[in-house]
């Protein structure tokens, strides 16, 4: 169900699951114009305002900023890295951005060429962030020392853009990235690539990658190109070929997103405006898609979960939208109104071009109910112990995986003032 | 402290989520992410199997024993977005089924015996539902709060009948209004009252930083004071205390090494067992001081 929007093309990124309360960070996107064809960038920080029965999201802080963004990630080390084009990175204080603070920007780099549109932060190291741009150029940083980046190894031939980067969530010095025709998995500690995947059966067009939340051999690649729009789950341990190939969207996928807390869903989105939610670890032909969030008009160009509330999902589109999504819930439809293009009125709102070619879509899957069919894994719970009459306790608890699941309940007599019986 | 009477292998074949004893103690009932819901009589120390109730086409989330004096009847909630309420005549059958909520339902609590056949239900839908058995027409009435907690409600406890109203002579308390306690994915605690046909929002309790995992509102017998226990997943439980149900002041009991899913109070209304996600239970009281004690930790 979609409960919040913004209208503007942006890119996004959630706080860090440890930064409270959950804030969503939106920095004006690179070559895309805004209905003004203002060349003006603003970095800005929306709170969720979950109160609010409205779609607004509630502004917290604006910044005007020099250069639009490629790509934008929030470190735990409360640093905002935003990528740009020609090569800049620029490094802002997260606090200072929320108290409005002038002095923002902690500091810039023009190391790379061409644009910088991957980023990752490592999930142990919340000061060690990855940036790929033009030329095959990985550098990894120390946000508290920008001054000195590393290569991971080097540059990967032929020279191709960085499409994609992404820390292992298990072993902190394995890094993923992703080229149009290859994904190299890169070791830091021996400082060169120690995998390289590609597909010989298909003409696949690699863009975003995702790793396994609990298994650090596995890993999920997506492809952008129309011809071959799939998902493919790869194990280093068997490189030869995917393991699973997820086929659901009509048209290229642009992103990925692996949940943290339940490893059965992964979230995508493509240039058919599709997001839709996976069950990658069921290894059926086509996959298996536990729930279709929404269908935009537009390109899906960035999905994520929010880190700290596995509930809330975010994806934004080309056509001047951001939607914050949450998995579970259906009270409200989720009907995205025929957005008349902003960008129309500027011209006028000339009637012979009022209609933008939509992106080609299929027959709309008989889906009443966005849910999935099995519930999250946050949503289980666990254990529990509860009182009964005459001082009973009934307890049951979670059991090892190994040991099957919990089958018993134990009621005890709880004894708390021997002297009164 | 602490003595295990009877161990009982539910042969439930998937995670078990809820059990709860009926009023006098003889009937177990628990349910399962195997769908289904399993009722057992408990004599000295031996169950038996009474019933296999299959009716929910989801995990089901909770189950709760209706006071004995409108007949054996048990209410559970599922992710199927359905709530059965279940009756024994002779046998086990699907009395009534609602399916007013759009998303899973997290959920349930019978209202104290005094105000009649009261089931208060809530869901990922962020809504609540109050379902009234009226007893002249045999139908049930539902009276919806839409939008009680957004992004969802996980956890429904009523005040007590007998403590609703602390301003009012406890005799004469027919009149006092009925309030319930819900805790939600806004990480919000909010109290609800019933005024006339609706159910308004009376107080927000302001506290946990993540989801709100369960409620408790304190069974009280005759202290001039209402409690409620929360927890969350940010792995805290706190007590909120009222003099007068209106304004409550929250005492943080403890910060757990877990996400902290169940909070349930003694029948006393004198101790607090709280379990969490790493197995453990423990039990707590309030000293003379007002300060909370742990009395009792089991870990297995």
């Amino acid at each position: 169900m979609r409960i919040k929007e913004l209208k503007r093309t942006v890119n996004v990124c959630w706080s860090p699951a440890e930064h409270y309360p959950i804030t969503l960070a939106a920095g004006s996107a690179a070559q895309q114009v805004d209905a003004s064809f203002s060349s003006s960038s603003h970095l800005e920080l929306y709170s969720l305002n979950l109160e609010d029965p409205g779609v607004d999201l509630e502004l917290k802080s604006s910044l005007q900023t020099q250069h639009k963004f490629q790509k934008l990630v929030w470190s735990g080390a409360g640093v905002i890295v935003g990528g740009c084009d020609g090569g800049l990175l620029q490094f802002y204080s997260a606090d200072k951005l929320l108290n409005n603070a002038s002095d923002c920007l902690l500091g810039s780099s023009t190391k790379h060429n061409g644009h910088v549109s991957a980023l990752d932060i490592n999930p142990y190291q919340k000061n060690l962030l990855a940036s790929g741009a033009s030329d095959s150029e990985i550098y990894i940083w120390d946000l508290n020392n920008t001054s000195q980046p590393m290569a991971p190894g080097t540059r990967n031939q032929p020279y191709d853009h960085v499409q994609g980067l992404a820390w292992n969530q298990q072993v902190q010095h394995i890094l993923g990235s992703t080229f149009a025709t290859r994904c190299v998995v890169w070791d830091l500690r021996k400082n060169e690539p120690i995998m390289k995947l590609s597909d010989s059966q298909s003409r696949t067009r690699w863009r975003a990658l995702a790793w396994h939340p609990s298994v650090a051999t596995q890993l999920c690649i997506a492809s952008e190109d129309d011809q071959v729009p799939v998902i493919q789950l790869w194990d280093l341990r068997l490189a030869a070929s995917p393991l699973a190939t997820l086929e659901g969207h009509n048209k290229g996928v642009m992103a990925v997103s692996w949940c943290r807390q339940d490893p059965d869903m992964l979230l995508s989105g493509g240039k058919d405006g599709r997001v839709l939610c996976w069950n990658p670890n069921n290894t059926k032909p086509g996959g298996e898609i536990l729930s279709e969030i929404s269908e935009q008009q537009q390109w899906v160009f960035e999905v994520s979960w929010c880190p700290r509330d596995p509930n809330l999902l975010s994806a934004a589109s080309f056509d001047q939208h951001v939607a914050v999504h949450c998995l579970l819930g259906g009270a409200r439809p989720d009907v995205s109104p025929a957005a008349t293009s902003s960008i129309v009125e500027s011209f006028g709102g000339a009637a012979s071009f009022s209609q933008l070619p939509a992106v080609a879509r299929a027959p709309a899957p008989a889906a009443a109910h966005h849910q999935p069919p099995t519930p999250p894994a946050w949503l289980k719970r666990p254990s529990a112990a509860k009182f009964a009459f005459g001082g009973k306790l009934l307890t049951f608890e979670k059991c090892p995986q190994e040991a099957g699941p919990q089958k018993l309940v134990y009621i005890s007599q709880v004894v708390s003032e021997p002297e009164i019986v | 402290m602490i003595t295990v009477l009877n161990t009982i292998d539910t042969g439930h074949e998937d995670m078990i989520h809820d059990a709860e004893l009926d009023y006098y103690g003889l009937k177990l009932a628990t349910c399962s992410s195997d769908n289904s819901v399993k009722i057992y009589d408990i004599k000295s120390g031996t169950q038996t199997l009474a019933a296999d109730l299959k009716g929910h086409f989801g995990p089901v989330w909770q189950v709760a024993w209706a006071h004995p004096k409108y007949g054996n009847l048990l209410a559970s909630c599922s992710y199927d977005r359905k709530v059965i309420i279940w009756k024994e005549s002779g046998e086990w059958t699907k009395l009534y089924e609602y399916t007013g909520h759009e998303s899973s339902v997290n959920s349930i609590a019978w209202a104290p015996a005094e105000y009649g056949l009261i089931l208060a239900c809530c869901s990922s839908d962020g809504s609540v539902s109050i379902i009234t058995y009226a007893q002249d027409t045999g139908n049930w009435e539902v009276k919806k709060i839409p939008g009680a907690h957004a992004i969802g409600v996980n956890s429904i406890s009523w005040c007590p009948a007998i403590s609703a109203d602390l301003n009012l002579d406890p005799l004469s308390n027919k009149e006092a209004p009925k309030r319930i306690v819900t805790g939600g994915c806004d990480n919000l605690i909010k109290i609800w009252r019933e005024q006339g046909e609706q159910w308004v929002e009376e107080n927000r309790l302001e506290m946990h930083m993540d989801w709100v995992r369960d409620v408790a509102w304190a069974p009280s017998l005759g202290l001039q004071r209402s409690m409620i226990a929360s927890c969350s997943q940010d792995k805290r439980v706190v007590i909120w205390t009222s003099d007068d149900n209106v304004s409550w002041t929250p005492t943080i009991l403890n910060t757990f090494d877990d996400v902290v899913w169940s909070v349930s109070w003694s029948l006393t209304g004198n101790i607090l067992a709280v379990s969490g996600g790493d197995n453990k239970v423990s039990l707590w009281r309030e000293g003379t001081d007002g300060q909370w004690l742990c009395i009792s930790e089991v870990a297995k």
